[in-house]
């Protein structure tokens, strides 16, 4: 109990932090925000990310793409939620309340993508990124844009432009 | 026929409506105009040219209704140019493109003078060599000799004579500096009077510096009287004769004539010079009506008829003209500016963000009754319940006032057509009544901006295409008057706009052997007779033998199904040989706000339109049958209706199946009756679409979604939509279709 609320304050402390740098910083050339889903941690451009909002109960869209989850209002505006799990065929899992929303503008649209928790903000330099393997066990290549190294771990840094893109949701919708 | 004070008010409104619609269209023109860079890539250029031409063919068309024929003619020419690069006839390079800017800018400076003078500017139709070359300056100096404003009534054989007084770019002469006020009298020229024998009086003893013409006492055409003259003048002159002697010129004219000449001493002369020699204004043209000349000529357009004009050589004085037009009024003391417009353009955008933001109340407010429940104190409770409830009135209030500022009546555009079908009929000898019939019907007026043109197209074609000419009707032995007829009303939540002719109708044969052409359809193919007509939409097809200035070159049905697609409605035709065709256009309500009915299947909440419920009902066991082995049908009043379970359609767990548990929504699409199998009914609200292709794309049988009073969202289903995927998703209704067919 005590560690979950731990957890959920710890992941309030990040979200304003967030919050202030992508308040702060308009340019944020080579910044990411990183989260992870099934513990591998996954990069966005900061410039694409347009707020973070916690998990909650999304409104089913009938015969939407199977990996769009519904849609949900911000003050007021329609977005559409999608699960990477499902466009990068993973296994499916019950959301928690670390579970967060990404809003991001891919293709001149707002988008939401469920993430299960958010991590850090982090700079990686262009020459710390290297292109995306041919072949990738977890995810589908062209997805990633590249894989980040910071320190010794790894980020995945993912396309928003791609991981929505029209044709495959047209595709999958058929 | 209108009688004269009705045609007044009608000339005003439409002078409005154009007024507004060449704004909105100049607009249009200014953002393509930024895309036109050499430097952007060709499939951009394209379509921004592409987009130009439209922009220029609605211009054309609006400038023709009000009468402005030389704008629309220089409009037309433009739009040949455009035409050919469209179709690749002129290849695209920096040159071409700066022609475009070029005349572009022409084209707005011209609309600009007409908005702020009510006058066609003397534009001259382009002549285009197959090598593009138009020296902009040239071409608005030989505009000066007008060609065009002769016309005059088919009453009448007189025509209008045109006469050019040139001036020559400013010099001061020596003398005196008079100010000449020339108000001749009504009836002067059947006197034998012409007032420009004045004018060349005038020059033999000195110069002009500046001429005004004021022609602000044109009647409308149906008090014009021809031999009558309307206009007066205001001249700077300068001469070194005495006073006396100008004065001597008008000696006959004088007694029923006002004719006013003042010296203008010698501090204000300088004044004025400065005043004057700013202006570049080199030459007045004045264009009297005169006995003289026999002319055959008779344009319907010019029975409003341009008898003044007061035009300039250069561009440069065009655009400044335009600019000064205030200081303008001043000086002549007239009242040419009628076009002021009294409302404003709101993007949309605007409207939406008032409409959330009221959303937001609404909820607040709910919010707050809710908290109030729990105050225990009953004097402060009772308090603060009236004053929210008042507050929820205001925002109630508010919402329907900020949903009513988009609904105008249709009448806006519907009105604009007597003008347009009278000259139209006049021009090509046909005898046209029009009848309208539900003017008052309220459109969103994002659509109603939409839908004009696509109308406009529709009726010039029928009047163009689709009516005989008098004598084809008398040997068919219908009345020589035929009838054109717009129609709007509401039916099942959709705009229904009916344009229909008692023409020829269409010509199947020459349709298909016109696909078959065009390559739009196979040798042997078989079409049923609708599949026919309806190639008229097809991009690429048009029965027009030759392009005109009435229907256009073949922007035709195609452009206008895709303008109504594009609001979301639908276009069909009927036609019947030698008895007429009438266009059907359907379209939504409003692009945003619907009153819906609220109901829930499985844990979800979705609208669908009121208006297209015909009504909702429980039902028993015996009601409900199965045909054909699998087809499930509703009998209500002993009509059998298709039986739709949305849960099933739309894939939501729900512990409701059984028809006779839950709850029948009873709609009619096309005719045909459908059930709609819903868990419950919740209630009606008046929603705001929210449409998903802003955030998303558009989605089968989803109009869009909305926000409820608690925040959470609902699904606004689409009965049409619906009703298609049912038939899709039904494999046994598939190869019921396909047994049906064999």
């Amino acid at each position: 109990m005590s560690d979950e609320k731990k957890n959920n304050e710890d992941r309030g402390d990040i979200k304003e932090a967030l919050m202030n740098l992508l308040n702060s910083s308009a340019t944020g050339g080579n910044q990411f925000v990183t989260f992870s889903i099934a513990n591998e941690e996954y990069g966005i451009e900061i410039k694409s990310v347009q707020e973070i909002v916690g998990h909650r109960t999304l409104t089913y869209l009938p015969n939407s793409p199977r990996f769009v989850k519904g849609i949900l209002n911000l003050r007021g505006n329609v977005i559409p939620v999608m699960d990477p799990r499902i466009k990068f065929s993973m296994q499916e899992v019950e959301y928690d309340k670390t579970s967060v929303i990404i809003i991001v503008k891919a293709n001149q649209k707002n988008v939401g993508i469920i993430v299960d928790q958010i991590k850090d903000v982090l700079t990686i330099e262009s020459n710390h990124i290297e292109d995306a393997p041919e072949l990738s066990d977890r995810i589908d290549s062209k997805f990633i844009n590249g894989i980040g190294k910071v320190g010794e771990k790894f980020v995945i840094i993912l396309d928003v432009n791609k991981i929505f893109s029209h044709e495959d949701a047209q595709q999958l919708a058929a | 026929m209108l009688d004269a004070k009705e045609d007044k008010q009608f000339q005003e409104r439409l002078k409005k409506i154009f007024v507004e619609e060449a704004q909105n269209l100049l607009a249009d023109l200014e953002e393509q105009i930024v895309i036109l860079d050499p430097e952007r890539p060709m499939d951009i250029l394209k379509e921004a040219i592409a987009t130009v031409f439209n922009v220029v063919h609605s211009l054309k068309a609006s400038t023709g209704s009000v009468g402005h024929t030389r704008l629309s003619q220089f409009l037309h020419s433009f739009e040949f140019f455009l035409d050919d690069i469209r179709k690749d006839k002129i290849s695209i390079n920096a040159e071409v493109i700066d022609q475009i800017i070029l005349i572009t800018n022409e084209v707005r400076e011209g609309m600009l003078f007409v908005l702020n003078n009510d006058i066609d500017p003397p534009l001259e139709p382009l002549k285009f060599d197959n090598v593009v070359k138009i020296d902009s300056k040239k071409n608005a100096q030989a505009s000066v000799v007008e060609q065009s404003a002769a016309e005059v009534t088919a009453s009448s054989s007189l025509s209008i004579l045109d006469e050019v007084i040139a001036l020559e770019p400013l010099k001061m002469p020596e003398g005196k500096l008079y100010e000449i006020n020339l108000r001749f009298g009504p009836g002067v020229m059947r006197g034998g009077n012409d007032p420009i024998l004045y004018f060349k009086m005038l020059k033999d003893y000195g110069e002009f510096i500046n001429l005004q013409c004021d022609s602000s006492a044109i009647p409308t055409y149906s008090k014009f009287i021809f031999d009558e003259l309307y206009l007066s003048w205001k001249i700077h002159y300068k001469s070194a004769q005495e006073k006396k002697l100008i004065e001597d010129l008008f000696v006959f004219v004088r007694q029923e004539s006002d004719i006013a000449i003042n010296e203008i001493k010698q501090e204000q002369t300088t004044k004025n010079a400065t005043a004057t020699a700013t202006e570049t204004t080199t030459a007045i043209e004045a264009v009297v009506a005169t006995t003289s000349s026999p002319a055959e000529e008779k344009t319907p357009a010019a029975e409003k008829t341009t008898t003044s004009n007061v035009s300039f050589t250069s561009k440069m004085v065009l655009t400044k003209a335009a600019k000064d037009n205030d200081e303008a009024e001043e000086t002549t003391g007239s009242s040419s500016n009628k076009n002021a417009v009294t409302s404003i353009r709101v993007p949309i955008g605007k409207l939406d963000e008032l409409v959330n933001v009221v959303g937001e109340l609404v909820i607040i407010s709910s919010q707050v009754k809710n908290i109030i429940k729990e105050i225990e104190d009953r004097k402060i409770k009772k308090n603060l319940e009236t004053k929210n409830e008042e507050a929820s009135r205001l925002i109630d209030d508010l919402q329907d006032r900020i949903m009513n500022v988009r609904m105008v009546p249709i009448d806006l555009i519907f009105s604009q057509f007597y003008r347009l079908v009278r000259d139209l009929s006049h021009k090509l000898k046909k005898n046209i009544k029009l009848v309208i019939f539900g003017q008052e019907t309220e459109l969103d007026k994002n659509i109603i901006e939409k839908i004009s043109n696509p109308l406009k197209h529709l009726v010039r074609n029928s009047i163009d295409h689709g009516i005989e000419t008098i004598e084809e009707r008398k040997a068919k032995g219908k009345s020589p008057e035929a009838t054109i007829e717009l129609k709007a009303y509401h039916q099942e939540g959709s705009i229904f706009i009916k344009v229909s002719d008692d023409g020829k109708g269409l010509d199947k044969e020459r349709i298909y052997k016109k696909a078959l052409e065009k390559g739009l359809i196979n040798e042997g193919q078989n079409l049923s007779d609708s599949e026919i007509y309806n190639l008229v939409f097809v991009p690429g097809f048009s029965t027009a033998k030759e392009v005109t200035d009435i229907s256009g070159r073949g922007v035709g049905m195609d452009i206008v199904k895709k303008a109504v697609n594009e609001l979301r409605g639908d276009i069909s035709l009927e036609t019947q040989k030698d008895i007429g065709t009438t266009f059907c256009i359907r379209l939504p309500l409003t692009v945003s706000i619907i009153d819906g009915l609220l109901f829930q299947v499985g844990a979800q909440i979705y609208i669908i339109p009121i208006l297209s419920i015909d009504e909702t009902l429980n039902v028993q066991e015996k009601q409900v049958h199965t045909l054909d082995g699998n087809r499930e049908v509703v009998s209500v009043h002993g009509v059998n209706s298709n039986l739709v379970r949305l849960h099933h359609l739309f894939k939501i767990p729900t512990g409701i199946t059984e028809a006779t548990k839950g709850i029948i929504i009873n709609i009619s699409i096309n005719g045909k009756k459908f059930s709609l199998l819903a868990d419950s009914i919740l209630g009606q609200q008046q929603t705001v679409i929210k449409s998903l292709d802003k955030n998303f794309e558009k989605v089968a049988g989803v109009t869009g979604a909305t926000i409820l009073g608690n925040g959470d969202i609902a699904i606004i289903v689409d009965p049409s939509e619906i009703v298609e995927l049912h038939k899709k998703s039904i494999p046994y209704l598939k190869t019921l279709t396909q047994k049906n067919i064999n």
